[in-house]
């Protein structure tokens, strides 16, 4: 359960509670960038290989924002919870990603 | 005369230093690699040591136990190959079969993706991770032409707490 009291999880049900309500599928998204710096800092890392810090941090920030989205249109539509969650990534053009969440709003009693 | 000597130099700069550091990648590379694994072996044994067994798991419900609360858990790493295993992976895909290296690089990754999220699981007081999903995506920076080599490994899950 996050800061708005919504529940969200990947399973098909709420383990716990029962569902009363589908309300469609809601989604999130973002696209983001690293600024140029960072890529070419991340490109010098590449050298060596390992873990590329800067990246890790960019797709994880954007993908909470992505989930908070989702969240929003969940609770617009009257939810309060966020079943069957998945999400997608894509490199919608040179040194951006796109970030994708999406799932069903249900009402649980 | 002067030009002439310095577009030698260059030349030979151009062609010294992508030699350089294809060797030096072969040296650093490999401890950095040794030092990860040798981490997240430890640290796995941690979480085991503190449940008693692997806490994640792909089904969609595990025990039939009474459960308090559930949420999301997420965890992810972008990891690359370094110069000398793409050098090395680029030779042997000309004559084909497996490419060692990055085999190794995205095992490597995708461990240390799953030993996050039962890290980020412990952090956030879940018992369990269920319904476990692997994802593996690639990236473009902008200052490469080519396709990039650095790959995002991500894992996500349902953490549940039981009452």
């Amino acid at each position: 359960m996050n800061a708005s009291g919504i529940i969200v999880v990947n399973t098909e049900t709420v383990p716990g509670k029962t569902i009363t309500e589908t309300l469609g599928v809601v989604t999130g998204s973002t696209v983001r960038a690293k600024n140029v710096f960072k890529d070419i800092g991340a490109g010098l890392k590449n050298v060596v290989g390992g873990e590329l810090k800067a990246y890790t941090e960019l797709l994880g920030e954007s993908r909470d924002e992505a989930l908070q989205r989702m969240v929003a249109e969940a609770q617009a539509r009257g939810g309060n919870a966020v079943v069957n969650v998945r999400f997608a990534t894509s490199a919608v053009t040179a040194g951006a990603a796109e970030l994708f969440a999406y799932g069903t709003a249900v009402k649980l009693e | 005369m002067a030009i002439e000597e310095l577009i030698s130099i260059i030349g030979v700069v151009f062609f010294i230093v992508p030699i350089l550091l294809i060797i030096i990648a072969g040296i650093i590379g490999g401890k950095i690699m040794k030092l990860m694994q040798k981490k997240l072996t430890e640290r796995e044994q941690e979480i085991i040591q503190k449940y008693g067994k692997d806490t994640l798991s792909n089904l969609s419900m595990t025990a039939k136990r009474e459960v308090s609360e559930t949420g999301i858990v997420m965890a992810s790493l972008v990891v690359g190959p370094n110069y000398w295993q793409q050098f090395v992976s680029k030779i042997q895909s000309l004559f084909g079969g497996t490419l060692n290296y990055y085999d190794q690089v995205i095992a490597l990754g995708r461990n240390e993706a799953m030993q996050r999220l039962r890290e980020a699981a412990d952090t956030a007081g879940w018992d369990e991770v269920v319904n476990v999903r692997l994802e593996t995506s690639k990236l473009t920076p902008m200052v490469s032409k080519e396709s990039s080599k650095a790959m995002e490994l991500f894992a996500y899950g349902t953490g549940i707490r039981y009452s």
